[in-house]
């Protein structure tokens, strides 16, 4: 029977320790010490377990004695401090890291619905902004480590389980353990030429000795659009196409009388469709209804909303993961399997991903350990757009050039004007004829685009003697891409068509072998420790792929969408292929004397085979570190500061993310793109061979130089910690992609070694723990909030010509990739204060009138031109945060995330088509405000008509800054009373459910910086659980 | 290591180690031709967009004004520095330039053997001098000076180029095309396979050219008269019986045929995107009318009213050049013009003399014609008249009106008798003038004939005024001495230090 226990708690000096939380343990049942440490609960059973917690102690668990009393001191938990982190080609406990380096919990990634792991990083840690760039499901984020230092690729590579990756697509988030993200060059310098741009390490989940768990965790939910654009809907559009097209261009003061007007205003909707949009020998539309063809399609009461219509309502997601983690004395093991499933929010797009994993290890002697890690990943998608201007271009944008008035289908009883039913067809875009239908993408197109990829390593490790290793690892990434386009045989009108089926088929495969040896020995004596790591890497990549296409495929059901069953303009197949090889040497020296003072040296060198002329780069960092907390001085004195590190380091890191032969000079041959000429007299294609790009010479790595200093402490009992960073990262002989003069004769853009980039910032992280009582019961709360400044610019281009984007310029003195144009002012609303303006034009030269837009003239020499062009907003931002609130309180958790940033500006390159001519889109309501000699002469959007006002401007320029909730999760443990189920716990969650943005867009996360009509984010709710057997 | 490190990539074939025979030889000069045949690049451009539109010949059509920008700012003498088409066009015969420049620095270093005559050795660097003096006319007179390279640049610090003199750049035109027509073949010595080639004929033709274009009429007549004889005494070139076979796919690379740019039918050509695969050219559904009916195309290069009006009464060639339409449909008509170009829209090719349907959504198979021997015969006469040989002139002039009335003596008379012209040279020069924008109307010749004549201003001023109210308000005052060329493009004025 029970008793009742009574005790103090104390720390190992003796002192009280008020807040403790006291349970019986296996039940929800306790209490908490009051100020004097002492406590007081009531126990069942004599057997019961006791369990003491309190934040920065470590767990105790007693039995009370029969006197019922039990007084308890606990020790300090230094167990945060003694994790053990990951640092690339070996680990190091936390308290004895120089390097800049961010943990984050393998929980809080879980808590993003997130294909992959670079998306569940948003906000996560400081330094790492991540952008989600684009809602198509499976798409990767756009993840920079310490603002972008390189208009190349500046994306950070993954090292899962010691393998170099460059994409982390396959990987479940369930299997992910632990993950280190390393900023400071002092950490990243030994991957050498790829660690410029951060390093990612994962660890994938591993068994453990003796203990077999079962887990079972999924989630299901809806995902929605959470915006849409304004745009007119059928009369007022019809009737502002029908005023732009009145608009004069010379600035006169009249509209233009036109014919079209008249005609509209006599006749109506209907017949003014027919007369100025359909023609009356079109067979691809219905007739339309009038007096004589009362039976024919009223368009003038059809409203089709197609931003409704190309958006899916409640699209599924969903994930279930299963794992079993085990283990003996001398083997551990863990399986796991999952399978991810997400519809997309706009029609024709989805992606599927089933995975497999299997690591072990097996200590086979005492010096002598083998182990395996291996993942197998398949999955497949389908895509609904690219951010791209053309209408033709995504399901998106199609959808903007369709007008309100066509139906989606034609109703039943559509007939054309020959007697043809089109009842039920999909229907022919009838205001801008070069447009597709968007459902006749999604309908008439068949893709296949399947991945499988496998990657994995085996090692042995051997310890001849004490603190000796050499671990000599065999690792793989195969990546197999086949990928198959059907599209069918149709006819919707003369441009949206196909006159005959047609399959393109594709394989490639590409793989990376890798072959590395790393000799590792550490050694105490006395205070002083030291490790030294030695090793060698050996590397080969290849790809190929091999396709071809077809047409006419005579009995096209899909079982036999396959080349052989072509019959008409087979392409021959064509292969393509490449190669680089990589090798290495690299060595680190760490000494730390009495856990106070640290010292890290770290060195790679790199031979690359893209670098023929100068193929080896040196890359050596080193790191410095000062355990201030550890000094005696600081111990003996009565502080709140339990743990205060003062870190400084630097390196020198290089990019090899570039082509494999841009150093190259070579002569393109494989025809028929860009070289084959048609010649004789029965027209076929003649071989051609030429240059198409003449390289620079003496290529050579990117390199980037990077200090680093930073503080981290622990205050309270570790409930207040925190890090602070400060960094400086230059990036020398920058790899751009010079434009050459047109009269060098270049398809296409060589590199050279021309830019320097500097990125220059500071990362806050702090965390506050804590855990009082509510109600009688323990609630603990965590509040994180990370904070990183960056600021870019491009600081030398050292000859090199500046890089010109669509919209964007990177140039000496700018941040990179700044948008670029004119300064927009306004409206003239005279001719005069045009010709007043721009005194460089005589009155008949003049381009611009009344109504067009008045650029600022920056250089005051009266001409609007290139010179008058500037910096108008930066894609990147200068502030990024993210902020974390957790708590649980009895069976309750909860977690809300908040994420944003601050200080960058959007090209919104929609605006364009959606505040056009009205040709290629539906208009936006903000034309109402359109500029109008009769009516409007103080609109303020320019005439569309003239070419002027299409330049790119600062008019199109909007903050890109947002401030979002990005996910909220309420978790409910059930009291573990059901048999043979050690843990089950239930959760609601919500993702992207709330967002503050001035952004006019579909969405604000656009990442380049200027967005055509970006895939958007969706908003998820779902439900999900949590189950260990 | 190294060794391991350092291997040859597979795939690449470097540029030594390339050119080793014949063939290679022969693949490196049609990779130069290619670029002729380019529309892409987010343009859909022709040379029509400069000769046809911008002349008093045609307006732009289209769907609406704002349709294809570009075209309507250079059509109306609004162009920007930063008109797209005029960048991409200036960019394309660089490219083919630098394709020549490496033909002619690689293949008379190759040693000769059985397949690599001597003959196809000069025959290769013929064609590349042919092509390079042809890329360079096609840019100086559009844009006046431009920069002149006629060797491979191969380092960073040969990028920055003067921009040579008109002058500086119709020398080297002129130094090309007098060492091409020595070594290029006649048209009759090549093979079936080779047919669409740079030929001796089409060296001359230029040269004859221009040596008009810079008003050296004594040479201009001396190379013209070359070509004449070739057809008067081998029957090299003669024109073909019927007009309008010329802009028939059966008529192709016919009799009359001088130089033109080849295309062929295939549906796997690229849309525009610039994925680089040409071979069908956007012009025939550019200028095809806009109705289904008759091909449902774009409907650009509308011939004007003043164009129409230019026809002598019952010149068959009208027919054949322009589409009158008078019940055309509101969506057809542009700033109230109804007319479509029909010598590139293929209204005869399909079976039973139909409407080709094409087998590609935007690219028909159709050749443009750059040089037929008509316009030789004209440009023949106009040096002819220029140095007072008014009887070579008649004599050209009427072998071209002669075939134009098809054997009906109650049209087209001969010289002067018609349009109330006297026997004087000043009504010689204004009939050949005449004869050649009826002749060749659509083909792309119109606006450079005027410049060269340099009437451009009075005739577009006139034009101006007799177009209706409706054109006149998009129509810009024309800037003689300005608005003769355009602005070389703003990109690569930057790009190029091109000041």
């Amino acid at each position: 029977q029970g008793i009742k226990v009574t005790g103090k708690v104390t720390d190992e000096e003796g002192a009280p320790i008020p807040g403790v939380t006291v349970l019986i343990k296996g039940t929800t049942f306790g209490t908490q010490t009051d100020v004097s440490g002492n406590y007081s609960l009531q126990t069942s059973n004599r057997e019961q377990l006791i369990v003491f917690s309190f934040i920065g102690f470590q767990k105790l668990e007693l039995k009370a004695n029969d006197s019922g009393v039990l007084n308890v001191s606990m020790k300090p938990d230094v167990r945060m401090l003694d994790e053990v982190v990951s640092i690339g080609y070996g680990t190091v406990k936390k308290s004895d890291l120089t390097g800049s380096v961010t943990s984050i919990k393998a929980e809080d990634l879980k808590k993003t619905p997130a294909a992959n792991l670079d998306q569940a990083l948003q906000g996560r840690a400081a330094g790492v902004t991540v952008n989600a760039n684009s809602g198509q499901p499976g798409a990767s984020a756009v993840v920079r480590i310490r603002g972008i230092g390189t208009v190349n690729d500046s994306s950070p590579i993954y090292v899962v389980d010691g393998v170099i990756l460059s994409d982390i697509s396959f990987l479940s988030p369930n299997d992910i353990e632990s993950t280190e993200i390393l900023k400071d060059a002092s950490a990243t310098a030994i991957y050498g030429s790829r660690g410029a741009n951060g390093v990612i390490l994962v660890n994938t989940k591993k068994g453990k000795s003796g203990k077999t768990t079962i887990s079972f965790d999924t989630y299901a939910g809806v995902q929605n659009r959470w915006n849409k654009l304004d745009l007119m809907k059928s009369k007022e559009f019809v009737e502002k196409i029908i005023e732009i097209g009145r608009l004069p261009g010379d600035g006169s003061d009249e509209l233009i009388n036109s014919s079209e007007k008249a005609y509209y205003d006599q006749y109506g909707f209907n017949r003014w469709l027919a007369a100025y949009r359909i023609g009356n020998t079109s067979p691809y539309y219905p007739v339309i209804r009038s007096t004589a063809n009362p039976n024919g399609i009223n368009y003038s009461a059809i409203e089709t909303e197609w931003q409704d219509e190309v958006f899916n309502k409640n699209a599924s997601i969903q994930n279930y993961y299963l794992s079993v983690d085990g283990g003996s004395e001398k083997s551990n093991y863990s399986m796991s399997s999952s399978y991810f499933d997400q519809d997309g929010t706009i029609i024709g797009s989805n992606f599927k991903r089933l995975t497999i994993r299997i690591n072990s290890g097996h200590q086979l002697r005492n010096w002598l350990k083998i182990g395996q890690n291996l993942t197998f990943a398949s999955s497949e998608g389908r895509n609904a757009m690219n951010n791209n201007a053309s209408p033709g271009a995504s399901v998106l944008s199609a959808a903007l050039a369709m007008a309100p008035w066509d139906p989606t289908h034609y109703p039943e009883g559509s007939v054309n004007r020959y007697g043809k039913d089109l009842g039920g067809q999909i229907s022919a875009s009838s205001n801008f004829e070069n447009a597709t239908n968007p459902f006749s993408m999604v309908n008439n197109s068949f893709p296949s685009d399947k991945n499988e990829r496998i990657v994995g390593d085996i090692y042995l490790e051997i310890k001849p003697i004490k603190g000796l290793t050499l671990r000599s690892d065999v690792s793989i990434d195969m990546n197999n891409n086949r990928n198959k386009l059907y599209k069918t045989k149709y006819i919707y009108s003369d441009y949206d068509k196909m006159d005959k089926n047609f399959l393109s088929s594709s394989m490639g495969r590409s793989a990376v072998l890798r072959f590395e040896n790393i000799l590792t020995y550490s050694k105490e004596i006395k205070k002083h420790s030291f490790s030294l790591m030695g090793g060698q890497v050996t590397e080969e990549y290849n790809y190929y792929s091999i396709g071809g296409s077809g047409a006419s495929i005579l009995n096209p059901v899909n079982t036999n969408w396959y080349l052989s069953q072509t019959t008409e303009d087979r392409t021959p197949s064509s292969d393509g292929v490449a190669r680089t090889r990589m090798f290495s040497l690299l060595g680190r020296a760490q000494y730390s004397y009495a856990s106070k003072y640290l010292a890290t040296i770290n060195f790679r060198a790199d031979g690359s085979s893209k670098f023929q002329e100068s193929p080896y780069g040196y890359f050596p960092s080193a790191a410095l570190a000062w355990r201030i907390s550890e000094e005696d001085w600081m111990k003996n004195s009565a502080s709140v500061i339990d743990q205060l590190k003062l870190r400084i380091g630097y390196g020198q890191i290089g990019n090899e993310k570039i082509g494999s032969d841009n150093f190259i000079l070579k002569m393109f041959n494989t025809g028929p793109t860009f070289v084959d000429y048609v010649l004789g007299v029965n027209q076929q294609l003649a071989g051609g061979a030429t240059i198409l790009t003449y390289v620079n010479k003496g290529g050579k790595w990117e390199r980037t130089e990077q200090w680093n200093a930073g503080v981290d402490f622990g205050l309270y009992q570790s409930k207040l910690s925190g890090t602070v960073d400060l960094f400086v990262r230059n990036t020398k002989d920058m790899l751009l992609s010079v434009k050459a003069p047109a009269h060098i004769g270049n398809r296409y853009d060589p590199v050279a070694n021309v830019g320097t980039v500097q990125n220059k910032g500071a990362e806050i992280t702090l965390t506050y723990q804590n855990t009082r009582m509510l109600a009688t019961k323990p609630f603990y709360y965590n509040i994180t909030g990370n904070v990183s400044f960056i600021k870019n610019e491009l600081t030398a281009l050292n000859g090199g010509q500046r890089v010109f984007g669509t919209y964007t310029l990177s140039d000496e003195g700018l941040p990179l990739f700044s948008l670029w144009g004119y300064q927009y002012e306004g409206i003239y609303s005279k001719n005069e204060n045009a010709l007043d303006y721009l005194t460089g034009y005589s009155a008949s030269e003049i381009a611009y009138h009344a109504g067009d837009a008045r650029y600022t003239d920056l250089n005051k020499d009266g001409l609007i031109d290139d010179k008058d062009q500037t910096k108008i907003g930066n894609p990147f931002p200068w502030l990024t945060y993210g902020l974390n609130l957790s708590a649980n309180w009895k069976n309750f958790d909860t977690q809300i995330f908040f994420q944003g940033v601050y200080g960058n500006q959007i090209f919104n390159a929609v605006r364009f088509r959606t505040e056009g001519d009205g040709l290629q889109s539906t208009l936006s309501t903000s034309m109402r405000d359109l500029w109008n000699p009769e009516t409007n002469k103080n609109g303020s959007i320019p005439n569309p008509i003239k070419a002027v006002n299409k330049f790119a401007s600062s008019r199109l320029i909007e903050s890109g800054a947002y401030f979002r909730l990005k996910n909220v999760q309420i978790g409910y443990t059930l009291p573990t009373t059901i048999k043979g189920i050690d843990r089950c716990r239930l959760y609601l969650a919500g993702s992207n459910l709330l967002t503050f943005t001035k952004y006019t867009g579909y969405d604000p996360e656009v990442g380049s910086g200027v967005d055509f009509g970006n895939y958007p984010q969706s908003r998820t709710i779902m439900i999900g659980a949590n189950i260990n057997f | 290591c190294e060794k391991w490190l350092l291997s040859p990539s597979p795939g690449v074939t470097k540029l030594e180690d390339f050119f080793t025979s014949a063939e290679t030889a022969v693949q490196s000069i049609n990779a130069a031709y290619m670029p002729l045949a380019w529309e892409y690049n987010s343009t859909f451009f022709s040379e029509w967009f400069i000769g046809d539109v911008v002349s008093d010949d045609a307006l732009k059509g289209g769907q609406g004004i704002t349709d294809m920008a570009a075209a309507y700012d250079m059509e109306n003498f609004k162009t920007q520095a930063n008109n797209e088409l005029l960048l991409n066009f200036y960019r394309a015969q660089y490219q083919g330039i630098a394709r020549c420049n490496l033909v002619l620095d690689q293949v008379p270093k190759m040693g000769t053997d059985e397949t690599l005559i001597q003959k196809l050795k000069d025959r290769i660097a013929g064609e590349a001098k042919f092509l390079r003096a042809l890329y360079y006319y096609r840019l100086v007179r559009v844009f006046g000076g431009v920069p002149k390279v006629d060797f491979v640049i191969e380092s960073a610090n040969q990028w920055i180029q003067p921009v040579a003199t008109t002058d500086a750049i119709y020398g080297l035109i002129i130094e090309d095309l007098k060492d091409a027509e020595g070594k290029l073949w006649k048209k009759s010595e090549y093979d079936d396979k080779d047919l669409g080639r740079a030929t001796k004929g089409a060296a001359q033709a230029m040269l004859l050219k221009v040596y008009l274009t810079r008003h050296d009429y004594p040479q201009a007549e001396i190379w013209g008269k070359k070509i004449v004889d070739q057809a008067e005494n081998e029957g090299e070139y003669n024109l073909v019986n019927n007009y309008a076979d010329n802009f028939t796919l059966l008529g192709e690379n016919g009799s009359e045929s001088i130089f033109e740019i080849q295309y062929m039918d295939d549906p796997m050509s690229d849309y525009g995107q610039g994925f680089g695969f040409t071979r069908g050219t956007f012009t025939v559904m550019l200028t095809r009318s806009r109705m289904s009916t008759l091909g449902g195309g774009w409907g650009f290069n509308k011939p004007t009213q003043n164009l129409y009006n230019e026809y002598e009464a019952g010149d068959p060639r009208r027919e054949v050049t322009i589409l009158d339409q008078p019940g055309a449909t509101a969506n057809e008509i542009y700033l109230g013009n109804t007319y479509i170009s029909k010598k590139y829209a293929m209204m005869e090719d399909g079976p039973g003399n139909t409407i080709l349907t094409l087998s590609h959504a935007t690219r028909g198979p159709i050749n443009i014609k750059t040089i037929r021997y008509a316009d030789v015969l004209l440009m023949y006469a106009e040096a002819c008249v220029e140095n007072n040989n008014t009887t070579q002139a008649k004599w050209a002039l009427e072998e071209v009106r002669s075939r134009a009335r098809g054997g009906n003596n109650a049209i087209l008379p001969a010289f002067p008798n018609y349009l109330g012209y006297i026997d004087t040279k000043g009504d010689l020069r204004k009939a050949i003038r005449h004869e050649r924008r009826v002749e060749l109307a659509m083909e792309g010749h119109r606006w450079f004939d005027l410049t060269r004549w340099g009437v451009a201003k009075e005739v577009m001023d006139a034009y101006k005024a007799s177009e209706t109210e409706e054109v006149r308000a998009h129509i810009a005052n024309f800037i003689g001495g300005k608005h003769e060329t355009f602005p070389l493009p703003e990109e690569e004025v930057k790009l190029g230090e091109l000041n």
